[in-house]
């Protein structure tokens, strides 16, 4: 904020500039780390044990067939399918259809091409990570702030001996837990699914359990990382300014330290991306909630390569926007970085 | 001169006693009582697991023997976790199930270390385009989300024996989780090289690998112990989750993921049968927390800003405390009295 006259004088083009820039040169630097990980998809997928052609054909078809058809038949197929041709070659025919066509392949176990339905996917994904995200915001920003505040007082040490045994939970047994109580004992809510085929039981109550289970499980994380941050920025200078200026304790913690303690939670939210997008698998399959998670579970159990290498793609594309969200969002929210001053 | 300082500050040379970083250490976690609660709790944990694999290695105890005429039985002096539904004793199973997890969990830990610090170092040392290389290098490992990856790493070994799996695991486990300490190391070490001492290492033509290995290393192992710590309670985790997911080392041989995943199929099993996932759960949850203790303690103990507490300061801390605030109500009576 204090160089508000400066950036006045600029036209919105050249503030953007150096954004525009910087976020050309990471995308280019992004090329090479994505070629490593397709072919490392790519060959993981392919050391499979199983003939992916055989396990494409319908039994019922090639069963009323003699050895000889058949044989012919599976080749005519390996043939169309494509798996005639080189590993190289067929590496770099996946990389066109991946990346240029947007076609991902078909799938065996939904016999539809994956672009059709993995929008669906991700959108359910997104869904319940986006309102696990929001409470755990909620709830961890004010706790862990008024936790550093208070440092080594009673309320702190109770946060810190939560918060480590929050990140010793397993989100699984917590999941096993609150389906035993809330399930089990209180049939309160639905064990399983994303509707109710009857219509009867509302939409949301299937969400409940499943958003509280990564809330739970992030929720202990998330304080601590905002808790050392907030210490850190309580020990600056600037705090201790300040301070020295007379300023009341409320407007030193809640307009000069709070701001800059949320700097560190933009590497919170760009960590978040994947998760966001990709779903959990542990917490999808539990509660069969059919998210990306829940898909790339059912894939593996019909060794689906068409979605195994899609999934793998997608979460490892998702990691890297994420790396370059949190790089971008440092520049936007810290003028420091912004300008060059600092690296 | 002993005796004025001793007026002035209660203490005589004689009381003076100078400690090593690690005896300060180890005061300092001993007097941590959250970390030794960790500590006894792990030990325990430990200890119950190892008596209870070298039992059954011995006596040749079959975890594969069933007998349906103890099918579903729940918790009883004969059967203190209850029996699972082929009649086998779940407190063995609960037990013997530790064994993986802390297999796994040492070696994993032991493999990321060695990679992260290895890595990290040369990382920090060297600078300039080997820098750059392990640092890309970094992001694509960073970029494989785990769990996906070992469902693809775990079809392409699923014929193979469990053995193999295991360390198929501890291979994936070690390989993905030491991107996180390399950074740390390779931060550590970029503002430990430009310190005199190691100006003085390369005036004194000290070789490289020694002016690494013997003065840059030691530097950063402190810290480089926390993070083991942590990222062993991560492992155990992870491979819980990947058993629970069925990936990792299947049937007769139990583990805690598999044992929870058992009761997750259906809502009767977990509701009827409850001793059969509640034990092994609590298991796993109490053993990951008991490290997570240990390296939360280890971590205040090293941080050489954290106030030095032996027992006895902590109880003048109280007595100090509790004085300060009679004396505060006392003056706030005092003050308004007199207004």
């Amino acid at each position: 904020m204090e160089n508000k006259d400066i950036r006045g004088s600029k036209t919105f083009l050249e503030i953007l500039f150096p954004y525009i820039t910087y976020i050309g040169k990471r995308l280019l630097s992004l090329i090479p780390v994505l070629m490593i990980i397709t072919v490392i998809i790519f060959l993981l997928i392919n050391l499979m044990p199983g003939d992916p052609v055989m396990a494409m054909l319908d039994p019922e078809k090639t069963a009323a067939m003699t050895i000889e058809e058949r044989n012919d038949y599976v080749e005519t197929m390996r043939a169309f399918l494509g798996y005639d041709k080189t590993l190289v070659e067929r590496y770099f025919i996946w990389l066109k259809d991946t990346f240029i066509d947007g076609e991902f392949g078909y799938s065996i176990r939904f016999n539809k091409p994956v672009n059709e339905f993995i929008g669906a996917y991700i959108g359910r994904s997104f869904k319940v990570n986006i309102l696990g995200f929001i409470f755990a915001f909620m709830i961890s920003i004010p706790v862990g702030i008024t936790a550093a505040v208070k440092k080594n007082k009673f309320f702190d040490k109770c946060v810190t001996v939560l918060t480590i045994v929050g990140i010793s939970l397993p989100s699984f047994f917590v999941a096993l837990l609150l389906i035993m109580l809330f399930v089990v004992t209180l049939d309160w809510l639905p064990f399983s699914g994303m509707s109710d085929p009857r219509g009867v039981v509302p939409d949301w109550h299937y969400l409940v359990l499943p958003v509280t289970v990564i809330v739970m499980t992030s929720l202990a994380s998330l304080t601590r990382y905002i808790r050392a941050a907030m210490i850190d920025v309580l020990q600056a200078d600037y705090i201790r300014t300040a301070r020295a200026k007379g300023l009341a304790e409320k407007i030193v913690i809640y307009r000069h330290a709070f701001q800059n303690a949320l700097i560190p939670v933009v590497t919170l939210i760009g960590m978040w991306i994947p998760a966001l997008f990709g779903g959990s698998i542990i917490v999808e399959k539990i509660f069969a909630y059919p998210g990306m998670g829940y898909l790339l579970s059912q894939a593996y159990g019909y060794k689906d390569r068409a979605i195994l290498q899609t999934a793998l793609l997608f979460f490892g594309l998702l990691t890297l926007l994420g790396n370059i969200f949190i790089d971008i969002g440092y520049m936007a929210v810290d003028p420091r970085i912004r300008e060059g001053r600092v690296k | 001169m002993s005796e004025i300082s001793k007026d002035t500050k209660g203490f005589s040379k004689e009381d003076e006693v100078i400690l090593s970083p690690t005896q300060q250490i180890i005061i300092k976690f001993k007097c941590n009582r959250l970390a030794m609660f960790g500590f006894w709790l792990f030990a325990v944990i430990v200890g119950l697991v190892v008596a209870t694999h070298i039992y059954t290695t011995i006596t040749g105890y079959d975890f594969s023997y069933t007998d349906t005429s103890f099918k579903n039985l729940p918790p009883s002096w004969e059967h203190p976790f209850g029996t699972d539904k082929y009649g086998r004793n779940t407190i063995f199973r609960v037990f013997e199930g530790g064994w993986i997890s802390l297999q796994v969990g040492f070696l994993a830990t032991f493999m990321a270390v060695t990679i992260g610090l290895t890595m990290g170092t040369i990382a920090g040392y060297f600078g300039g385009k080997v820098d750059s290389i392990i640092m890309r290098f970094i992001e694509v490992i960073y970029s494989f989300p785990f769990l996906a990856l070992a469902y693809i790493i775990s079809a392409v070994f699923r014929d193979k024996p469990a053995e193999m799996r295991l360390f198929v695991i501890v291979g994936i486990l070690g390989f993905l989780n030491w991107t996180g300490l390399a950074r740390l190391v390779r931060g550590q070490i970029l503002s430990l090289r430009e310190q005199e001492f190691i100006l003085a290492t390369k005036a004194l033509g000290i070789k490289k690998r020694n002016q690494m290995m013997r003065h840059l290393i030691p530097n950063v192992l402190a810290m480089v112990v926390v993070s083991a710590t942590l990222s062993f309670a991560g492992a155990i985790l992870l491979e819980s989750s990947l058993s629970f997911l069925g990936l990792s080392v299947t049937e007769p041989i139990p583990t805690w993921g598999a044992l929870l995943s058992k009761a997750a199929a259906n809502s009767t099993s977990l509701r009827k049968f409850w001793w059969i996932w509640v034990f092994p759960g609590t298991m796993l949850f109490l053993f990951i927390m008991s490290i997570n203790l240990i390296g939360e303690g280890l971590r205040e103990a090293i941080d050489p800003k954290a106030i030095y507490t032996t027992k006895e300061d902590r109880k003048n801390y109280k007595k100090r405390r509790k004085a300060e605030k009679q004396a505060a109500k006392a003056a706030k009576v005092a003050s308004e009295g007199g207004v």
